[in-house]
């Protein structure tokens, strides 16, 4: 007899629709699995085996057969579970026609029957939505938070193999997961917070610019001047995430078996990979072309805390993902291609000791030391940074007792600003200052004399390059958005160009 | 230049000149000179077949050449043991007739040393002296940059050739020193490497150029140190800019001090030694200066030196609008960055 139940598989980060098939004949008793499974999905015998006879369900001894279709794609998980012991079941129960082909299964089993949480739920969840024969998905109970998500199906949840087969014999209902499509306010105060960050004002500055017109933003100094702390804290004064990202890096995260608590709150991710880190670990890949940092980091910010640490060639792989944002990962089975718009955020030593330029402590470096360390970046990669900060450890006693700004307060400044931009570039295809394009840039930030003379003599005077005439009014347009100013003012070209001097100071022009 | 392409040491040359009759010698009276070994007169011989095509190259490249027997020779150079026998050089020769101050220190200068660096860079500019120096990294660099950016004259001595500017980043300074009407010199020809002894006969050549030496920032043991020996033994007067006691960079300036240099704040405390007067100080008119402007440069009066976040604090204003007001400022000519978010009023 064929019996067949429905479930999906994951490549990459997107889902597909997988059909279990099962074949329960007359012959010696035994179960083989075919359809390119894994060991995962080989290993399954036993505990669906174990868990249908520990259900108190009736295992059949016969011959049966699986089929995973499409038979031609590998099939890696555990999720497999649930739909081959129902397959199996049904020659028993004679379940639903009906429910069981509308419907798709998903779920590992123990040993004693209860369903186990899975990796890659959003991605098997888009995957039904996505196909309109399909109504409905039993999910694992413990993977009803990230199921929350997604709200275009019916979401079950069940937490044993018994549940899943009384409700496909009518016997019971199953409960569904709560939606929640209206965006969730975080009502809590953002931690952490920007006032507990005592001075270092022009790197708040930056960082709220930096949000505000997703510009990638460097910063330099010396040990204990509160780089990472600025870091930490960008999360905070972004906009939190839309339906559309929400979804996406759910998926990634769930399809890495990540999913949390943060993510739920709709707030952007933060990643922050040592600096030993390996190129692979970064960038993705491995025998299942894995997503790596840079994936994970997506719709949210990306830091390298020491970025001069890193290995050079790990630094230079950052390029391509930060331009093109996304990465394209091949190995010998598998080429995907993995969504990575990120925020890029860095911070490093000036030199090794990390005093170089400090007025209070000297340095212990030499002059060549210093260069070396210091063009461990490439220019190309520099280049990618809109905006840098020279950070000192000093504290000045003018701003002691004054109250800190609070991130909340820096917040309702930077969606006011992106809400602009938002409004200014509905019709093209990027949404932020830091990616206009070349052709769009004077219409989008004309310049009158006074600022164009302006222009000309500070970068005479600084010694900018010209690549950086670019950036400083992409920049600038920011600030005069955070100002909700509709031109680009000679003050505001003026702050940005701040931003930007510190890049020829330290790396030449 | 036949002996300088021959790579014929100083000193070998000093000796030869000793030797020389008034008349200007041939090739044959050379290669007999007892002063020279067999290898010298190898590469003296094929030093005089390549003497065409190297003044060719000069000629292409834009050298001008003054050797020890010209008039535009500086005299200064004779009082060094070995003087060297040939000068390349970019733009006016003529500088070095006039009175000018050399303004040394370390390659890797502290803020305080930049400040003072960009101080009497500028200063002698005002008061149109030339300065000289290495157009090394760190405060040569810096006062040179300062002295050609307000209008100023500096005279460029150079450890490597004209074709290859170490360091490579003062490769866009060089230029303008030249295009502001100052020379840059070396004994050097092109071709061959540098080596780090020419360092060191550089400096000899700044203390012998200069009529007084500043000394900004200088650790004890460092080659700004060497150049100050040099100077002394051929009688220069030696300037110092005394620092913190605590800072390695200043401990040779300290001890300079200690041991009789002359500490100097100002300019005027060294043109004063030479009888010479300041030319009357240009006043600022801060007239055409912005409220804010004024209101920032105000913060100033008091102290030396200010952080972004000590003016916001004392202007009662944003830190995005005092960013903004520096690098207006800046480029006027009124503040100068020492980096860090620190400025100074200049």
């Amino acid at each position: 007899m064929f019996h067949q139940a429905i479930s999906a598989g994951i490549e990459g980060i997107d889902g597909y629709i997988v059909q279990v098939e099962a074949d329960v004949t007359k012959g010696v008793p035994q179960l083989n699995i075919v359809g390119l499974p894994d060991v995962a999905i080989r290993e399954s015998k036993d505990r669906i085996r174990s868990a249908i006879i520990n259900s108190d369900l009736h295992y059949p001894n016969k011959r049966i057969v699986i089929n995973l279709s499409p038979s031609d794609i590998k099939k890696s998980g555990s999720h497999y579970d649930l739909p081959i012991a129902i397959s199996i079941l049904d020659s028993e129960f004679k379940y639903d026609e009906e429910k069981l082909e509308r419907m798709a299964l998903i779920g590992e089993l123990s040993l004693n029957g209860k369903l186990q949480k899975v990796e890659g739920v959003v991605s098997f969840i888009l995957a039904v939505c996505n196909r309109p024969d399909l109504k409905a998905i039993i999910i694992p109970a413990e993977n009803a938070q990230e199921a929350q998500v997604v709200s275009d199906v019916d979401i079950y949840i069940a937490n044993d193999l018994v549940e899943v087969s009384d409700y496909l014999r009518g016997k019971c209902v199953l409960e569904q997961v709560k939606k929640t499509t209206e965006k969730e306010t975080t009502k809590e105060a953002i931690q952490p917070n920007f006032e507990d960050v005592k001075g270092n004002l022009v790197a708040k500055r930056a960082a709220e610019i930096s949000a505000a017109g997703y510009h990638n933003f460097l910063m330099i100094g010396a040990p204990g001047s509160g780089k990472s702390m600025i870091a930490k804290r960008m999360s905070g004064i972004m906009s939190s995430m839309d339906n559309e990202e929400y979804l996406e890096v759910s998926k990634i995260y769930s399809s890495v078996g990540k999913f949390n608590d943060e993510i739920l709150r709709r707030l952007r991710p933060f990643r922050a990979p040592h600096h030993t880190s390996t190129t692979k670990s970064i960038i993705g890949g491995g025998n299942q072309a894995l997503p790596g940092e840079v994936v994970l980091a997506h719709k949210g910010i990306l830091f390298l805390d020491e970025m001069l640490e890193f290995q050079k060639r790990t630094l230079e792989t950052l390029r391509q993902p930060i331009e093109d944002k996304y990465v394209q990962i091949s190995r010998i089975k598998h080429s995907y291609q993995y969504p990575s718009d990120f925020l890029f955020l860095a911070a490093t030593n000036p030199c090794p000791c990390g005093n170089h330029l400090n007025p209070s402590k000297d340095c212990t470096c030499n002059p060549y030391q210093i260069n070396q360390y210091l063009h461990r970046a490439s220019k190309p990669l520099l280049d990618r940074f809109d905006i840098f900060v020279e950070m000192l450890p000093i504290q000045f006693d003018e701003f002691k007792d004054t109250v800190q700004e609070s991130s909340e307060k820096i917040r309702t400044r930077v969606l006011r600003a992106q809400e602009i931009q938002l409004n200014r570039y509905r019709e093209k295809n990027y949404k932020f200052n830091s990616a206009i394009a070349v052709r769009d840039i004077e219409t989008f930030c004309p310049l009158d004399d006074a600022s164009e003379e302006f222009m000309k003599a500070a970068f005479d005077k600084f010694q900018l390059s010209l690549r950086s005439y670019h950036k400083v009014l992409c920049v600038a347009r920011t600030i005069a958005d955070l100002q909700e100013s509709d031109r680009i003012e000679l003050q505001h070209l003026s702050e940005a160009i701040s931003f930007r001097r510190v890049l020829a100071k330290y790396w030449g022009s | 230049m036949l002996f300088s392409l021959a790579n014929i040491s100083n000193k070998k040359f000093s000796e030869f000149l000793t030797w020389l009759d008034d008349d200007i010698p041939d090739l044959n009276t050379i290669l007999n000179c007892a002063v020279f070994s067999a290898k010298n007169r190898e590469s003296i011989r094929i030093a005089y077949d390549g003497m065409d095509d190297f003044k060719k190259q000069l000629h292409h490249s834009h050298i001008n050449v003054c050797s020890c027997f010209d008039k535009a020779y500086p005299q200064s150079l004779n009082e060094l043991l070995y003087p060297p026998k040939i000068l390349y050089y970019f733009g006016d020769i003529r500088l070095l007739q006039e009175f000018s101050i050399s303004i040394i220190g370390s390659r890797k200068p502290t803020q305080y040393g930049i400040q003072c660096a960009y101080h009497f860079g500028k200063e002698s500019a005002v008061h149109r002296i030339p300065t000289v120096s290495g157009l090394a990294m760190g405060i040569d660099g810096i006062a040179q940059s300062a002295t050609v950016e307000h209008g100023g004259k500096t005279v460029a001595v150079l450890g490597s050739n004209l074709l290859e500017i170490y360091p490579k980043s003062n490769q866009s300074l060089a230029t303008k020193i030249v295009s502001s009407g100052g020379l840059i010199l070396t004994e050097y020809h092109h071709g061959n490497p540098t080596l780090p002894h020419q360092f060191v006969e550089r400096n000899q050549m700044i203390a012998a150029l200069c009529d007084a030496l500043l000394v900004v920032e200088a650790a004890a043991k460092s080659g700004t140190m060497t150049t100050v020996d040099f100077a002394l033994d051929i009688g220069r007067n030696i300037y110092a800019i005394c620092g913190n006691i605590f800072s390695p960079n200043s401990s040779g300036t300290n001890r300079l001090i200690q041991s009789g240099a002359k500490l100097t704040m100002d300019l005027q405390d060294i043109l004063e030694d030479y009888d010479l007067k300041p030319s009357a100080p240009i006043q600022r008119d801060v007239s055409s200066l912005s409220e804010l402007e004024i209101q920032v440069l105000e913060a100033f009066e008091k102290n030396a030196q200010l952080h972004v976040e000590q003016i916001a604090g004392m202007t009662g204003r944003g830190i995005p609008e005092i960013l903004g007001i520096l690098n207006v400022l800046e480029i006027k000519s009124y503040v100068i960055s020492t980096g860090n978010q620190l400025f100074c009023r200049i």
